[in-house]
C-alpha cells in the first residue's frame, strides 16, 4: 500500500508537470503543439517555432508556414495562454526576436528593421538596428540592450557587439552564437576569437567591464558561468 | 603551362612558353593585413609554388565551413533543425554540430537564391565545391614532402558566386582573406583546359607587377 501510494502520488505530479505549469504561461514545441494554462491542448498552423515572448497573458509565437515544395513563409502567431483564439501574421522577412519596447509588442526581423504591434497590424518603425540584433534586456519602457553577432559568413559582415539604446555605451566584440544575456544584474558575455574565449561580466547602466577571464567550456546556459 | 597571378589587377593567366594564352577574373587578398577580428585579412603572398590538388575543404574555422559542399540534408521543421549527413550516413544535427540554426540557413539561402527553403544539400561551405591547393616547393621537386606544407590561402570560389552561376546571373567576385576567388565558370575552366593539375607551376607576382 505504501508503494501504491507512491506512484500514485508520483503520477499525480507528473501529469501536473505535463499539463500546466508554475505560472501559468503557455507551453510550446518547435513543431507548433501548444498546451495552454488550462491544460487544453491545440497544434498551430506555423512550425519551425524558434522563439516566443509572452507579455499580458498572451503568448508571441515565430514560425512558419511550409507549402508542399518546401518554400518557408515566416508568420508570427498571437495566442492568449487560455488558447480561446489564434491570430496568424505573414512577414516579408524572418522575425528574428520580439521584445517589449515602450510597453508595445515589437518585433527585430533578421535584416534589422523593427515593427511594432498597434491595433492589431504591424507596423514599420523608424528604429533600425544591426542585421541579426537580439534584444537581449528589455525594461518594458524605453531602455533596451541590443546584441548583433559577427556574420558566421567568410565573407560576411564581422561587426558585432552589444550596445544599449539609453546610457550610451556601446561594446564591440566578436561573438557568433553564444548570445549574450542579462544575469545577476549583469550582462555576461563571452568574446570569442580564434583560440579562445574571454567571459565577461559588464554593468548594464555604465557598460564598464567588471570582470573578464577566460573560459574553456561555456555551458548551454552562461548564467552559470563564474 | 604555367599559371599566373597579378593580384593588383585581380587577374589570373595562363602561360604556355613565353605567352600568356588565357585571362581569368581572380581577387586575392588586400596588399596590407586587414582588421577583421575573426581572421585577419592578408595579402595574397608573392613567390613561386606548385600545385598539389583538388579537392572539398573543410574546416572548424569558418561555421558555414564545417560541412563539406554538397552534403545532403534533411529539414526538420518540427525540430526547428536541419540534419545533414554524416560520412557513416547517420545524420548529424546542423545546429549542434556548427551552431547554425535552421531560421540563418533558410535567411542565407533566400539571399543566394530568392527562395526561403531548406536545399537538397549544403550549398554554404565558403570554400565552395572545392578547392585547390599549393605549397612551396622548396627543394624543388615537386612533390610536397620534408618540412613543405600546403598552403592556407588557396584557390575557391564562394556560395554567393556559385549561386549566381547557377541562377544564370553575372558573377561579381569580392576581395579574400587571402585566397583567390574564381567565378566558378573560369575554375571548370581551367580546370578543363588542366591549369589545375598537380606539379604545375603557379606563380604570385607582386601587388605592383602587370601583365
Amino acid at each position: 500500500m505504501k508503494k501504491f501510494n507512491w506512484i500514485i502520488s508520483t503520477a499525480l505530479v507528473l501529469l501536473t508537470a505535463c499539463n500546466t505549469n508554475a505560472n501559468g504561461q503557455l507551453t510550446w514545441k518547435e513543431d507548433g503543439s501548444v498546451i495552454g494554462n488550462m491544460g487544453k491542448k491545440s497544434q498551430l498552423d506555423i512550425q519551425g517555432i524558434y522563439d516566443s515572448l509572452e507579455y499580458k497573458g498572451i503568448s508571441y509565437l515565430a514560425g512558419f508556414k511550409i507549402d508542399n515544395e518546401g518554400n518557408n513563409f515566416p508568420y508570427i502567431a498571437q495566442v492568449p495562454n487560455d488558447l480561446s483564439s489564434t491570430q496568424y501574421w505573414a512577414f516579408e522577412h524572418i522575425p528574428n526576436d520580439i521584445f517589449i519596447y515602450k510597453e508595445t509588442v515589437h518585433v527585430i526581423a533578421m535584416g534589422g528593421e523593427v515593427y511594432d504591434l498597434k491595433d492589431g497590424k504591424w507596423n514599420l518603425s523608424d528604429k533600425k538596428f544591426p542585421r541579426e540584433s537580439q534584444i537581449v534586456y528589455s525594461d518594458n519602457k524605453d531602455s533596451l540592450i541590443v546584441c548583433h553577432p559577427a556574420s558566421m559568413e567568410k565573407t560576411g559582415d564581422y561587426n558585432s557587439g552589444c550596445f544599449s539604446t539609453t546610457n550610451n555605451w556601446r561594446l564591440n566584440f566578436i561573438w557568433f552564437n553564444i548570445m549574450p544575456k542579462v544575469c545577476n544584474e549583469q550582462l555576461y558575455l563571452v568574446e570569442e576569437s580564434n583560440n579562445s574565449k574571454l567571459f565577461k561580466q559588464v554593468n548594464l547602466v555604465t557598460g564598464a567591464v567588471v570582470k573578464s577571464s577566460p573560459v574553456k567550456n561555456v555551458p548551454d546556459n552562461i548564467c552559470n558561468l563564474k | 603551362m604555367e599559371l599566373h597571378f597579378f593580384p593588383g589587377q585581380n587577374l589570373l593567366a595562363i602561360k604556355k612558353g613565353n605567352f600568356y594564352v588565357s585571362r581569368y577574373d581572380a581577387w586575392g587578398g588586400p596588399s596590407a593585413v586587414g582588421n577583421d577580428p575573426r581572421m585577419s585579412e592578408e595579402p595574397t603572398w608573392p613567390g613561386t609554388y606548385v600545385i598539389h590538388s583538388t579537392h572539398s575543404y573543410v574546416t572548424p574555422t569558418w561555421p558555414f565551413s564545417k560541412i563539406k559542399w554538397g552534403t545532403p540534408l534533411q529539414d526538420k521543421p518540427q525540430l526547428n533543425d536541419v540534419y545533414y549527413q554524416l560520412p557513416s550516413k547517420k545524420w548529424g544535427s546542423v545546429k549542434k554540430d556548427t551552431g547554425i540554426e535552421r531560421k540563418s540557413i533558410l535567411q542565407t539561402y533566400f539571399s543566394y537564391y530568392g527562395k526561403m527553403k531548406v536545399p537538397a544539400t549544403w550549398v554554404f561551405n565558403d570554400f565552395g565545391p572545392i578547392a585547390i591547393r599549393w605549397f612551396k616547393d622548396s627543394n624543388g621537386n615537386k612533390i610536397l614532402d620534408n618540412k613543405e606544407t600546403l598552403s592556407g590561402q588557396m584557390f575557391h570560389t564562394t556560395p554567393q558566386n556559385e549561386a549566381e552561376v547557377s541562377l544564370g546571373k553575372p558573377v561579381q567576385l569580392g576581395p579574400s582573406h587571402g585566397c583567390i576567388h574564381l567565378n566558378p565558370r573560369d575554375r571548370d575552366t581551367i580546370l578543363n583546359l588542366g591549369g589545375f593539375k598537380p606539379k604545375t607551376t603557379f606563380v604570385v607576382h607582386n601587388y605592383n607587377e602587370k601583365i
